[in-house]
């Protein structure tokens, strides 16, 4: 049975439908990201699970205890570390993670040594003795990281957690992050950062308006979009009619269009072919002939493998920011 | 008291204690501030209060008990701010999420500590008020009739305030409420002012304050080495109210504050 079972999630606020039907499952020993923008249902979903909250109807069960019948039991197989970083800052971090481990119930004599641990774990032993207001945004989310895991938790559950961190901060979480995942602990984690997502994911839920608008590993989800996308413009800047124009040439070379952004001018295709740098000369080729024969001229033209920005576009209709 | 549930209130208690070590301000001025009010009082009305108490009582001797009741009602009626930042901070929900045996333990450790705390501002005022002379005449059944009258207050309005933190969204809200009841709770006590000089209406409201049920008492077994709860120590419309009225008074404000910050918990931290 898999660790972590969501069947029809759903939780509104007055008129707001923040949730609406939510279903996935999590196994054992795998990362799995539940990927999406603001508003799209991702913290809600993660309150409910980590008890702040109630759904409204359908069921999570975790580790086979019913949360919302039983939440004080599936709170001791919980590990949380929420978007906003709530750190006791008057606390030293090593006062913090005994404060931690006082209130999972480690026994006394652990106590010290389990501290000790998790501070050599997450490099932290050189600012232990300091107070946490002193951290930086990275040692803070280390710290808290640390602490969700003070009980050794069946599921850490992780709101955001690269949120605000400078480059450096990320890669060294994500290095923490794969390191937890190869010892066999499962996490949740909630992310817009698609790259995020890319990499750390064993298996991605896309959220969307509080639905679920497509789930699986990043290989397959960027599969069953197709090989190849796409990317054609006519001008420099959006120009009335150039997408119509495109989806037309779209429609005669056999490509799915992607959901057009109208403050671009491009829009982006997914097709099937062959892999490798000559599926990309071939389909290069194939779209100049044929915007040639349509009278077309085109001002760009970028060949690419897919991207889960491209799944979630597709899957969802909402434009993307492409950041990587 | 190894159990999860003593294991979890021992260590939010050491937190709150750590907070106070960090940040003595908050202790210090929670003490300095009875102390002032003691001192302004005793300059301003001692000369003229000496003809209205008679019997060649010295002010001093009266508002001593008042000051201290003062100091356990501010402590405790700001007792759930620090809760109130730990909600708006999110560290609260820190708490909701960890499998703590009970949530009381959040209630309790806070209310453990603002006790300890309280009860040391409270020793000081009774050392500095001794410095100045003012004596304790009521024995040893007397300090523990005082004792108990202080923990009655502070258990009382720090339910109230846990209530309070626990209903208002954000810290401004509520100091603004502690604010706005704290001057007229204090005046409309007998903590600076004899009762009996009161117009009669006001005697009446006056002894529906629980601190006024709390000071007189205290002040008897204060200022009187033969006290007796029987003794008569105010008149209202029912009659005449003794040391034993007021405390039974005291014990019904505990058990509805109790009774109101249950409710608000439970719906809060359910």
């Amino acid at each position: 049975m898999s660790l972590l079972r969501i069947r029809d999630a759903s939780k509104r606020y007055g008129e707001i439908l923040a949730l609406d039907r939510v279903s996935f499952d999590l196994e054992s020993g795998e990362i799995l990201a539940l990927l999406g923008p603001n508003g799209s249902g991702k913290s809600t979903l993660m309150r409910c699970l980590v008890t702040l909250e109630r759904l409204d109807s359908g069921s999570i069960t975790l580790a086979e205890v019913e949360v919302q019948a039983d939440p004080a039991a599936a709170r001791g197989h919980l590990g949380y570390a929420g978007q906003d970083m709530a750190l006791d800052k008057v606390l030293t971090g090593r006062e913090f993670l005994r404060f931690q481990a006082g209130i999972v119930h480690l026994p006394r004599t652990e106590i010290a040594g389990r501290v000790d641990e998790m501070l050599r774990r997450f490099e932290l032993e050189d600012a232990a003795d300091r107070l946490c207001e002193g951290y930086s945004g990275g040692m803070r989310r280390r710290l808290d990281l640390a602490a969700s895991l003070m009980h050794r938790p069946r599921l850490v559950v992780l709101d955001e957690p690269s949120a605000g961190l400078d480059w450096e901060a990320r890669r060294r979480l994500w290095q923490t992050l794969e390191e937890l995942r190869r010892e066999g602990t499962s996490l949740l984690l909630a992310t817009h950062d698609f790259e995020e997502a890319d990499l750390l994911a064993d298996r991605v839920v896309l959220m969307s308006r509080g639905r679920v608008a497509g789930q699986g590993t990043p290989a397959e989800l960027r599969r069953e979009l197709g090989d190849w996308i796409l990317v054609l413009a006519l001008h420099e800047h959006p120009t009335p009619g150039d997408h119509e124009q495109l989806a037309a040439l779209g429609e005669a070379l056999g490509g799915r269009p992607l959901p057009p952004d109208p403050h671009r001018p491009e829009l982006s295709l997914a097709v099937q072919g062959e892999g490798g740098d000559e599926g990309a000369r071939t389909w290069s080729g194939r779209v100049h002939d044929l915007a040639r024969e349509q009278g077309l001229s085109l001002f760009s033209l970028t060949v690419r493998r897919p991207t889960l920005q491209d799944v979630y576009r597709s899957a969802t209709g909402e434009p993307v920011e492409v950041e990587s | 008291m190894s159990s999860p549930f003593w294991q979890e209130t021992r260590t939010q208690t050491w937190r709150w204690f750590l907070h106070s070590r960090r940040r003595p301000v908050v202790v210090v001025s929670g003490l300095m501030q009875p102390l002032i009010w003691m001192a302004l009082f005793v300059l301003v009305f001692r000369n003229s209060m000496g003809e209205v108490l008679g019997q060649g009582r010295d002010y001093l001797d009266f508002v001593t008990p008042g000051a201290l009741l003062f100091t356990a009602f501010n402590a405790s009626l700001n007792a759930g701010i620090p809760i109130l930042f730990d909600r708006e901070l999110g560290f609260l929900d820190r708490l909701r999420v960890a499998p703590l045996a009970d949530r009381f333990s959040i209630v309790l450790a806070s209310a453990i500590h603002i006790c300890a705390i309280t009860f040391l501002q409270c020793l000081v005022i009774v050392a500095v008020s001794a410095l100045l002379g003012v004596s304790f005449h009521g024995g040893a059944a007397g300090a523990l009739l005082g004792l108990a009258v202080l923990a009655l207050v502070i258990l009382g309005f720090t339910s109230v305030s846990l209530a309070l933190a626990f209903q208002f969204r954000r810290h401004f809200e509520m100091l603004a409420v502690v604010m706005i009841v704290t001057l007229p709770l204090i005046f409309l006590s007998s903590a600076f002012a004899p009762l009996d000089r009161l117009p009669e209406l006001l005697q009446n409201l006056v002894l529906l304050n629980p601190i006024t049920l709390a000071i007189e008492p205290l002040r008897l077994v204060y200022t009187t080495p033969d006290w007796s709860l029987s003794s008569p120590l105010a008149r209202c419309w029912l009659g005449e109210v003794t040391g034993w009225h007021c405390l039974a008074g005291l014990v019904l404000f505990d058990l509805l504050a109790g009774l109101r910050a249950r409710r608000v918990l439970i719906r809060k931290l359910a």
